[in-house]
């Protein structure tokens, strides 16, 4: 049949146009994967456009767990990450995937729960202190369950005061951080979150910060470009402007105005000496 | 809890209102993305359909059945397919398809294209049965005889569009999964929902609810009139 | 146009349709095949149309077999041959371009006179804007024929046109067809269950039974003499026997039981003394209150067992009443049915239970194996 042949030979033309189409935009644009605490906070709302209006291009964001993020990387599958994920991050530059890791800013994650405070952690400033109270009095807490930073954070946690959660108390939500706070919300449970979602979403939640300030629950988030080498496409160029824009002096004052006017205080700590750890 | 609802519906009603430059980006968006991916499915669909309709071949059976079972593939499944076909370390990577408005058309045209054959399929071949002999005993050629048969299924045929066209631009999941809900580039009404909803930010989400339902009703309703109208 | 049709055979799913066919549409310009429903009438028609292909056996267009048309000549044939079947397929839009359709097809220059011309033909240039979908059965099939014909076409099937029509739409059907083929001198092949209609129209007729065609004639020979009971009782002959050819005193005769009818059967494979089936037309009997004396070698006395009215025409039914002495009055009745007109009923004053004297001719009586 006629017809058939050039349908599908006109379909298969379209198909190469828009092939060949799409590959044209990618000089001018930088695709970055970050976490979906940097994304929901808002942060890079401010943060990106006077930088995309300085270097005429446009940065795509694409968030998603900080594990999720890092295969993303692997794959090749984006220019530039910004994570939280020590570990995962140093796999990935061993790995050759990262060229090097920089420090950009940090938060602290704090341990919200009810009011009720049933294991009694309040006013704590241990995180271990806390998680240890709560694992013996089996009081529920929400896990974020997703391989993301504070996920293993969490874990890691768990790991130091010896207990393996489990049981009936454990919830592992499988959600973004929100999405998890809200969980706790509903099920009157602890929870361990970042301060910049919590700030942001206080209104519509009735948990209170129980624990806080100590060191460790630090969370420092790095910028990684990914390699030259093992990926041909990527935008180097314009990853390491980024790099160096975030790390500048107009990226760090932008994060830490930020937050001031909404929540009063900061959600993300410029670092003292911001820049690049080698090895480390 | 009450007046949360309420206030998010003001100010999702205003920002419809005000033709708010995010809201109907998005909306533009979707639009284009669906339409685009309807026309591609069209280009396989159409041809198809007037195959199975008009000619007896061996296996035609089995070529209908794989068609009509396609339809229940989940839309997220087609989402990992081409997810994994168009990521860099796919065979297709080389294109850089993935996280564009491009790789979003692709998965809706996948989805839609067994829908529309299906739905094609079976109008045409209901308008074969009367329609081929009569043209063909007048004088009309091949070429003349299709020609007819579209003209005399016209209405079901944009109806299988519309059914095809109102499930992908509703489909969130594989969207999201392939195109990555970027902002300002592949955000689409369902995608952006989902976002503003998990994130709180009720406003956007329930002003582009507020529209995704209004288009899916209109759609409904031309529906119908075509349905009622047609034979 | 000259088609011929030659031993065709149709078979759909393992099931014979066709056997065996053999039609020629030539010079006679009105065709009928009858048959009952099931016959396979609508399937000859589609492969003599070319609208389908015989399973086996050749359809010649002027000679020519179909086999080695190329797909252009086979399209102008379909432009010479013009088919109207049962139930006409409307297209979605207005009467006037239904009508224009063939002519748009063969991009016609005078499309416009020819459709007007066409409308005002079967009566319907009122209505040419009117959705066709809307049409009553009667007049969508009077547009399926000025769509037909306004194509001019050289032979024309209509394939059973009347089928679904009142008698009203019937009548105009009818006249138009007639009208045709005086005036346009096109071929007709029509296909019907109707035998009015077919004597009516029946130049030449073809009886098509299961498949194949059991007989083939003039309207007059297959009426009059039909060659088989079951052309003979399709064509409602009326009157049906079965009965021993006899020889008395030399005369050919036909023996019924009750009564020994005269007959004239010139040469066959029977002898005296053989069964044979005899028809004789209802209308072909003369009904008599006192016995008739004229040249018809059979007259015989009846009693009248039923009448029935059938719009102005009577049908008398006749049980013979036995007259020879060896002939057993016991023996199964034979009736006979005569057709006279309602005023010849009335002035004869019959009525059920009265003896009446029924006459006809010798020659009138067919006979066949």
């Amino acid at each position: 049949m006629v017809i058939f042949a050039v349908m599908s030979a006109s379909y298969l033309i379209l198909a190469l146009v828009i092939f060949t189409l799409a590959r044209r935009g990618r000089e001018q644009q930088l695709i970055l994967a970050t976490t979906t605490s940097v994304q929901d906070s808002g942060l890079l709302d401010v943060l990106l456009p006077p930088f995309e209006k300085e270097n005429r291009c446009k940065v795509k964001v694409i968030a998603v767990g900080s594990g999720q993020a890092i295969r993303l990387a692997k794959e090749g599958n984006v220019d530039v990450i910004l994570v939280h994920d020590r570990i995962g991050e140093k796999n990935l530059i061993q790995e050759g995937y990262g060229t090097k890791r920089y420090e950009v800013m940090y938060n602290d994650f704090v341990v919200v729960g009810p009011k009720e405070d049933p294991a009694r952690i309040g006013g704590g400033r241990e995180g271990i202190a806390a998680f240890k109270k709560i694992g013996g009095t089996k009081s529920n807490f929400i896990s974020r369950g997703d391989a993301s930073g504070t996920h293993r954070k969490e874990k890691e946690l768990w790991r130091i005061v010896g207990i393996e959660p489990s049981g009936g108390w454990y919830i592992e939500a499988g959600t973004g951080m929100v999405g998890t706070l809200r969980i706790a919300n509903e099920k009157r449970a602890y929870t361990l979150t970042d301060r910049g979602t919590y700030l942001a979403h206080t209104a519509e939640l009735n948990l209170t910060i129980l624990v806080e300030g100590d060191e460790s629950l630090y969370n420092i988030y790095t910028i990684i470009p990914l390699s030259r080498e093992k990926f041909s496409h990527i935008n180097y160029i314009v990853a390491m402007k980024l790099v160096d824009f975030i790390t500048g002096a107009e990226g760090q004052s932008i994060i830490r105005a930020y937050g001031q006017k909404e929540y009063g205080q900061s959600l993300f700590f410029p670092l003292p000496i911001p820049g690049v750890i080698e090895g480390e | 809890m009450m007046d949360n609802i309420l206030g998010a519906l003001n100010r999702s009603l205003e920002l419809i209102i005000s033709l708010d430059r995010e809201v109907f980006s998005i909306v533009l968006l979707s639009f284009s993305v669906s339409l685009t991916a309807v026309f591609f499915s069209s280009m396989i669909s159409l041809p198809l359909s007037l195959l199975l309709a008009l000619k007896k071949f061996p296996g035609k059976k089995f070529v209908v059945n794989i068609t009509n079972s396609l339809m229940a593939v989940p839309a997220v499944a087609i989402g990992l397919v081409v997810y994994l076909f168009i990521s860099r370390r796919g065979p297709l990577g080389v294109f850089g398809l993935l996280y564009t408005p491009w790789a979003m058309i692709i998965a809706q045209s996948l989805l839609a294209t067994p829908i529309i054959t299906s739905l094609s399929y079976q109008t045409l071949k209901r308008v074969v049965s009367m329609v081929k002999d009569t043209a063909v005993s007048l004088g009309a050629s091949g070429w003349q005889m299709v020609v007819t048969l579209f003209k005399e299924a016209k209405s079901p045929l944009v109806a299988g569009f519309i059914v095809g066209f109102a499930r992908v631009i509703g489909e969130t999941g594989m969207t999201m999964m392939v195109g990555g809900n970027i902002r300002g580039a592949t955000r689409v009404m369902t995608t952006a929902i989902a976002l503003e909803t998990m994130k709180g930010d009720f406003e956007l989400a329930v002003a582009l609810g507020i529209i995704l339902l209004a288009v899916a009703f209109v759609l409904n309703i031309v529906l119908q009139i075509i349905q009622g109208a047609g034979r | 146009m000259n088609i011929e049709g030659e031993k065709i055979c149709k078979s759909f799913n393992g099931k014979e349709v066709l056997r065996d066919v053999n039609i020629e549409i030539g010079e006679s310009r009105i065709n009928c095949v009858i048959g009952p429903n099931g016959a396979g009438k609508t399937t000859l028609f589609r492969i003599l149309t070319l609208l389908d292909r015989a399973t086996s056996g050749e359809v010649y267009f002027d000679g020519y077999p179909s086999f080695s048309l190329s797909s252009e000549e086979k399209l102008e044939v379909r432009r010479r041959i013009a088919v109207l079947m049962q139930n006409p397929f409307m297209f979605n839009t207005s009467v006037w371009k239904n009508v224009a359709y063939g002519l748009k097809l063969r991009k016609d220059t005078s499309i416009r006179e020819k459709v007007e011309k066409g409308l005002k033909t079967v009566g319907l240039s009122s209505i040419k804007e009117q959705s066709a979908l809307t049409l009553s059965s009667g007049e969508a099939q009077r547009v399926a024929l000025a769509r037909a014909i306004v194509l001019e076409p050289e032979v024309l099937f209509l394939d059973e046109p009347m089928a679904n029509l009142d008698p009203l739409s019937t009548r105009i059907m009818e006249s138009l067809i007639l009208n045709l083929v005086r005036e346009k001198k096109v071929t007709i092949v029509m296909a019907t269950h109707n035998l009015i209609q077919a004597r009516k129209f029946g130049e030449r007729v073809f009886v098509l039974r299961q498949g194949e065609i059991v007989q083939e004639g003039t309207a007059d020979e297959v009426f009059r003499h039909p060659n088989s009971s079951f052309a003979a009782e399709f064509v409602e002959v009326g009157n049906l026997f079965r009965g021993r050819l006899i020889s008395e005193k030399g005369i050919q005769k036909l023996d019924l039981g009750k009564i020994r009818v005269e007959v004239v059967y010139k040469s066959g494979w029977k002898k005296t003394g053989d069964s044979v089936f005899a028809t004789i037309r209802p209308e072909d009997i003369l009904l008599s209150l006192k016995p008739l004396h004229s040249s018809a070698r059979n007259s015989f006395l009846g009693e009248v067992t039923n009448i029935e009215d059938r719009a102005g025409i009577v049908s008398v039914t006749l049980e013979p009443i036995a007259r020879l002495p060896d002939s057993k009055s016991e023996s199964i009745s034979t009736p006979f049915v005569a057709i006279i007109t309602e005023r010849s009923r009335e002035e004869m004053g019959l009525k059920v239970g009265m003896d009446v004297y029924f006459t006809f001719k010798a020659s009138c009586v067919n006979v066949f194996e």
